[in-house]
Parts: C-alpha cells; structure tokens; sequence
C-alpha cells in the first residue's frame, strides 16, 4: 500500500533580495503511512508552513518530490488536490459578510460535490463542529474558535483522506483548544491521516503517533511521542539566584542532575531527570538560605535543543 | 477675529499637507496624465460626439462644454469620499480632540480636487475646441482657466457639505457622489438647457454652482459682453459662499457630536 | 467546471451585501434620463432605442471593472487565496463564474433605464427582435465576465495597473459605441473600435430593438463577439495560470 504522504529530498529557497538565497528546506525526508497522526514540531520560521504549503500544491518545491496517496503535488496537483484537505492556521482566510453554511457551501461546490450531497455534508458538518446553531449568522461575528472550527470544517468539506493541518490551534482558548483534540481524535478514529503543525508540546504528545522535528530547514527527528514524552515528563529545572559556589558544587554532584549552568541573566540553572532529584536539589538550595528559587519545566524549544544534543552532537557536557 | 483667522488659514495649510501626500500617493504624474486625463478627455468626447450625432453645430458647442464642465463637477466630488478617509485611518476622533478649525481644515483636506479638476477641464474645454470647432480669443484663455477654477472650488464648497453627511454613513460616500455627479449632468445645463426640465428641477439647479459656471463660460464662448459673464460668475461665488458657510457649521457640528462620543464617528 | 458553478452562486449570495453592488446599479436610470433627454431636446427620438439600451452596457462595465478591481487582491489580503489554489477547480473558471453572476446586474439596470424612459419621457422600449436581444444580451454579458477576468489578473500582476482601473470607464464606453454606433466615428476610429467586444454588442442590442433596424449580417455579429469575448477569457487564463505559476514558485500566494 503507498504511503499517505511521502517526502522525497525536498528542498525549498526564497530569493531575497541583495542577500544569499534563504534556504527554507534544506533536504527533508519523511514517510507517513496511511491512518497516521503526525505532528510537526519545530520554532517559528523552521519550515513547517513552507513544507506545508509544498504538501497542499500552493508552493512549489525547489527540488524533491512529494506524492499525496500516491499523486505527485506538482506534476499531478489535481489529483493530489481531490485527496487533500487543508487548514491554515489563524482565523483569517474566510468570506466574513457570509454565513457559516454559505462559506462551507462555496467550499463544497469547489470540491465538486453535488447539490444533496452538499447539503448533506455542510449540515453535517456544521453539527460536529458544534456551528449547528449559528450556521445562518454572518462568520464576521465569530469568536477567534469559532473562526477556527469552521476552517477544520472546511477543510473537511471533500471528505479527504489526508489533512493537513497548519498550526489549528494557534491562538484557540484552552476550552477551544481541548474540543479541538477530542476532534482530532475522532478523525483519527474516521481512519484520516493527519499532518499537523504545532508549537504545543503537549498537544503533540497527547495526539499523535510520532512526531518530527523540525529546525531550520532541517528534519532533526522523527520520534513516537512516548520518547520525546519521556523527556518532556521527566527533565524539569530548578531556577535559582544568590546560590553560593560551594552549594553549586554540591548540587552538581547530586545523582540525578542533568547540568547546570548560569544562564546570561545570572539566574543558576539545574536541570534533572526525575524529580526525585528535583525535589533534592531544592532542598539543598533552600538549606543554603536561598529564597529567590523557582521550578519550571524546559520550553519545547529546550527540550528540541537537548534532544539533538543527546543524539550524539557533541554539545559539550 | 485676527486671530481667528489665523486658526482658519493655519487649518486649512495642515489640510492642504494631507491633501497633497493623499494626491501623490493617488496619482503619479504618469498615472494623472495617461490614466485620468485620458479618461477625462474620452468622457467630453463621448458626449461631444454624441451632440455632432443628433444636433446642429450650435448644439455641438453646448454639449462640449456642458461635458467638459462636468468633468470639474466629478473631480470636485471626489471630496466626498476623501472627506470620510479620516474615519477609516482613526484620525478623525484625534482631529475632533485637537483645536484645528474643523471647516478650515477640511476645506484644506480635499483641496487637490477642485485644484486637479480646474487642470483637467481647462484641458479638455482646449484640446475638445480643436476637434469641434469652438473659438477663443488669446484674451479668453485665462478668463476660461479663471472660471473653471471658480467653478471648481464653488462645487468644491458644495461637495464639502455632502462630505459631511457621508461621514455619517461612510458606506453610502461612492453611492452619494455617484448620485450628486449623475443628477447634475442630468439636470443643471450639461447637455440639455435647464428649461427642458419642470420649473421645480430649474429652481433647485440655482443652487448648483455649475448651472451658473456653465452659463458664464457659454456666455464668454458666444462673445457675449463681459458684463454679463461677470454677472453668472458672480452667482457661482455666491452660491459657492452659501455652500461654505454650511459646510463649516456641519464640521463643527460634527466633531461637537465626536466630542460628545457619537460611535459612528470613531 | 465546479469552479464556474461555484463562483456563480457564490458570487450572487455574496453581492447582496457588497457596496459595488448598488454602485454599479445606481447610475442606470440617470444616464437614462441624460440620453433621452438628448435625443427628445434635439428631437432624434428614433435614437430613443439607444438611449435605453446604453445604460445597461455601462452598467455591466461599470460592474466588470469595480469587481474584479479587488476580487483576487481582496482574497490574497484575506488570506483565501491559498485554500483556493489548494482546491482541484479552475481559478479562471472560478473568477468568470463570479464576474459572469455580477453580470446580473444587467437586467435591473435595464429594468430601471427602461422605466425611467417610459415613465419620464412616454417612451415604451420595443422588442422588435427578442430573440437576437436575448442572445445579444447573454453574449455580451459573457464577453463582459470574460474581458473582466483577464482585468482581474492584469490587476493582480501589475498592481500599478490599479490606479487607472477608474479611468477605464468612458475610454471604453468611448470605444464601444454604447451610444452612438461606431459605424458613424470616422474610418480609423471605427477600425479600432471593431476590436472591442461592445462595439458589436451594442449594434446587436440596439438592432434588435429598433423598429427597422436591420443589420446585414446578424450571424457574423454574434460570432465577432463570441471569438473576443473567447479571446479574452483565453487571454484571462492564460494570465492567471501565468500569475499562479509565478507565485507558487515565489511564495508569494499570501498576503503582499
């Protein structure tokens, strides 16, 4: 059976004027079968929406192929187009002066469905997203979520077999965001292959079967979420000011300390696996008489930094 | 009142700055000339051509220079919709907060209108009389450019006053420009005299600057005596006065009514 | 062509709400009345027919250009362009399925010239020749949505081209004859208005409405504006496909 998605050395660059060509992709490889969630996770600007835009036709690659079930988004874009559904993040990209179900009734007569089958649909629709009540209001009233659910809507209005989803939740309120994934998960379940873009760590890991990262135009990892959320559970870190230096070379020899280092505001960082560990480190800092002293967990973008570390580049330590 | 009309004058200079940026980012010279003045001068013989179709050369005369005159009539009104542009930047609940002179300044506002219209038309009424056969004397040309610019900013006066109303309803400001252009053709001498219409329709059109603008210039055309070109001159500086004098009790109407927090004027 | 179909209805719920709707529409009946009351003042009342028929051309102009000014700008800005290349339907067909619904307008601008003319003026428009009219009519209104959506990519391609989108209007009107037949412009005019779609249009309409007016060959009227107005929709994909291709290899399909 072909693949859902497959990724072939696609490379993508931008000219800019007066500078080097920018290099967006500098080489991506990825295979997603069929009835996968994927998520893509990488900082801003490290290629996600350019790979996505590459995947759903509006952007040509610089060099590479990618097929969509099988169809090549260049060379065979209509047929890629009928299996795809897409959303681009934000709450932008609708007809604000038109309803609900005349937005979605546009969007299924451009996908080819017949009249009753798009009535059908579109009313269908509408009820999953839970729009039903306010399918006839003007979209111009909409809340930020709502905007939202209604582009998940539009996106699948064709029924597609593969979604693409670019940064869905990007602003959502925490109520939207968890209806969100309760969807995602029953489209999981309809058997759709789904590739989503995410700066939410915890999104990913509760969502996806793997996921990638992504970096400056690299692919660093594609990992199941259990490994990546391992590390996310795990390593936490113990912010500290005033720590004296003997107490510094105490905690750096407590079993279960990962690093510690001084961050550029002079804050001590400790970083842990288990927090065991955690908890030993702060007693230890407090002891000393410290009260400046916080916990946090790591930021996605340290935990994507320690992960490429740990993959054998030598970053020192 | 020196030094109010120093406010006034200092007003309608802070508008005049405005206007020009906003006229320079509308049209580039190239644009002007190969674009408007083009369009300007297609206009004039749309209907010149149409007065050689149905009418006798006398006819001709009239309809060129009703056509043309109506040209200043159109650039003028621009004013409606540039008087509500304030409202789209959010600049107009800031200018209600500051002492300007409301009517000074935006009688400065829109002023490269009726200044681009006076260019445009006096063109067209030259270049049309070479192709229909209309006659001036060297003495004529500047009395022609003279009266275009009064016609101008007459109609200037009055499409300030519309612009007031449209910064009531910004939606409608293309539809009521459209509709003031539309009825003046129709019913102020452009190509059929006044008198063709019902008395009621010709008592209205005095009210029209360019009734009396375009009985002067047919007056100067047909070498009439200078006097009685002087006479409808007149009646546009007049009716152009009364059109003012409205437009600045609107604006200071209007921005009392923003001062006091109207919502559809933030 | 879902994207023709698509474009078509959506165009007609989405026009109800849109300014550029009644602006097109609102100078109808006053250009009547400035025409007829040219034709009745100078006393060529058999140019009456004109007169009623030349508001509805200007109208579906007037609608042609203020539409698709913005219609694929507007959607860039939105950020629908995207999704809208992302589905498997012809932009082009898209685009003139749109235009070819404003093209509606049409028929209420008509209405209104031709009550404003009855009841001011007394004069009663006739249909000498409705079938030619309705063919006429339908015909030009397609080469109106075709000549339009090659408008819309030029628009989009040279956004320069923008700040004279107003001053198409009479140049065109000018050129089209939609008042005054091009036959009676001088030999080198009417040669060059014969490129223009309405020239042939407006004889067509007027034609079929003139009691005696007969045009010597009606068929190869209608296909002259048949062949431009497929010549410009020709035209308009081949733009468009040119601007999509650029800007998907540029990146450059939102925002700007």
């Amino acid at each position: 059976m072909t693949a859902a998605i497959d990724i072939r050395g696609v490379t993508r660059s931008y000219v800019v004027k007066g500078k080097p060509d920018f290099m967006a992709l500098k080489g991506i490889d990825l295979t997603i079968p069929r009835g996968e969630v994927h998520a893509l996770l990488g900082p801003n600007g490290a290629g996600k929406t350019t790979l996505c835009r590459i995947l759903s036709t509006v952007l040509l690659p610089t060099s590479g192929t990618v097929t969509v079930l099988g169809h090549e988004v260049v060379r065979d874009a209509e047929k890629a187009k009928q299996c795809l559904g897409v959303v681009f993040g934000g709450d932008r990209g609708l007809y604000n002066r038109l309803s609900a179900r005349q937005n979605l009734n546009f969007w299924a007569s451009l996908y080819g469905l017949r009249r009753g089958e798009r009535r059908r649909r579109v009313d269908e629709l509408l009820d999953r997203m839970g729009l039903a009540q306010r399918a006839d209001e003007r979209v111009q009233g909409f809340s930020r979520g709502m905007k939202q659910r209604l582009h998940l809507a539009r996106g699948l209005v064709s029924d597609p077999g593969v979604l693409i989803l670019d940064e869905p939740t990007v602003g959502m309120d925490p109520v939207a965001a968890r209806d969100f994934r309760d969807l995602v998960r029953e489209l999981r379940a309809d058997g759709r292959t789904i590739l989503m873009t995410t700066h939410d760590m915890a999104e990913a890991a509760e969502l996806s079967d793997r996921v990638s990262f992504i970096d400056d135009g690299n692919l660093a990892l594609t990992e199941s979420p259990t490994t990546v959320g391992n590390i996310v559970s795990t390593r936490e870190r113990v912010d500290a000011r005033g720590v004296p230096q003997e107490v510094r070379d105490r905690l750096t020899g407590l079993a279960g300390v990962a690093a510690v280092s001084e961050t550029e505001a002079g804050v001590l960082r400790v970083e842990t696996e288990h927090s065991e560990a955690t908890r030993q480190v702060l007693m230890t800092i407090v002891a000393a008489g410290v009260t400046d002293v916080s916990r946090s967990r790591p930021s996605l973008e340290e935990v994507y930094l320690h992960l490429i570390g740990r993959r054998g580049m030598a970053v020192g330590g | 009142m020196g030094i109010h009309a120093l406010r006034v004058m200092t007003a309608v200079r802070q508008g005049f700055i405005v206007a020009r940026t906003d006229f320079a980012w509308f049209y580039t010279w190239k644009t002007w000339l190969g674009g408007w003045l083009v369009r300007v001068l297609c206009q004039v013989a749309f209907y010149s051509i149409i007065g050689v179709t149905v009418g006798d050369p006398d006819y001709v005369v009239h309809v060129v220079l009703g056509a043309a005159l109506m040209i200043c009539v159109a650039e003028s009104l621009m004013t409606v919709a540039s008087t509500t542009w304030d409202l789209n930047l959010g600049t107009f609940p800031l200018l209600a907060a500051s002492p300007v002179v409301p009517g000074g300044y935006y009688f400065g506002r829109s002023m490269m209108w009726p200044l681009s219209a006076t260019a445009t038309t006096s063109i067209a009424i030259f270049t049309m009389s070479l192709f229909f056969d209309l006659h001036w004397t060297a003495a004529d040309v500047p009395l022609v450019v003279v009266l275009v610019l009064l016609t101008s900013f007459a109609t200037y006066c009055m499409a300030l006053v519309i612009g007031a109303v449209a910064l009531l309803a910004p939606g409608a400001r293309n539809v009521m420009s459209a509709v003031v252009t539309m009825a003046i053709t129709a019913f102020c001498g452009a190509v059929v005299p006044v008198d063709f219409w019902p008395s009621g329709v010709g008592w209205a059109a005095q009210a029209v600057p360019v009734t009396h603008g375009l009985n002067a210039i047919r007056h100067l055309e047909s070498g009439a005596d200078l006097g009685v070109v002087a006479r409808s001159a007149g009646l546009v500086a007049l009716v152009g006065v009364v059109w003012l004098t409205v437009a600045m009790i609107a604006f200071r109407g209007l921005f009392n009514h923003s001062r006091r927090g109207s919502a559809s004027l933030s | 062509m879902p994207g023709f179909g698509a474009g078509f209805e959506f165009q007609i719920v989405a026009m109800r709400g849109q300014a550029d709707t009644y602006f097109s529409l609102i100078t109808a009946p006053f250009f009547a009345l400035v025409f007829m009351s040219i034709m009745e003042y100078s006393g060529r009342t058999d140019l009456n027919s004109h007169a009623v028929i030349a508001p509805m051309l200007i109208t579906m102009w007037t609608a042609a250009l203020s539409f698709s000014g913005e219609m694929i700008s507007e959607d860039r800005e939105n950020g629908r362009l995207e999704s809208l290349i992302a589905a498997p339907m012809s932009f082009a067909m898209l685009l003139f399925g749109r235009l070819c619904a404003c093209m509606l307008l049409a028929l209420p601008s008509f209405l209104m010239s031709y009550l404003a003319a009855g009841s001011v003026f007394g004069y009663w428009l006739s249909f000498e020749q409705p079938l030619l009219f309705a063919s006429a009519l339908v015909l030009t209104a397609a080469a109106t949505a075709a000549t339009a959506t090659a408008l819309s990519a030029v628009f989009v391609i040279a956004p320069g081209a923008r700040s004279v989108q107003n001053t198409l209007s009479f140049p065109v009107y000018l050129l089209g004859g939609v008042l005054v037949p091009v036959s009676q412009y001088p030999g080198w005019l009417e040669g060059l208005t014969r490129i223009v779609y309405l020239s042939w249009g407006a004889d067509l309409l007027r034609a079929a409405t003139t009691p005696g007016a007969e045009l010597e060959n009606t068929i190869c009227y209608l296909v002259m504006l048949g062949l431009l107005g497929a010549t410009a929709f020709a035209l308009g994909r081949l733009f468009i496909s040119r601007f999509l291709q650029r800007a998907r290899a540029l990146g450059a399909l939102a925002k700007e």
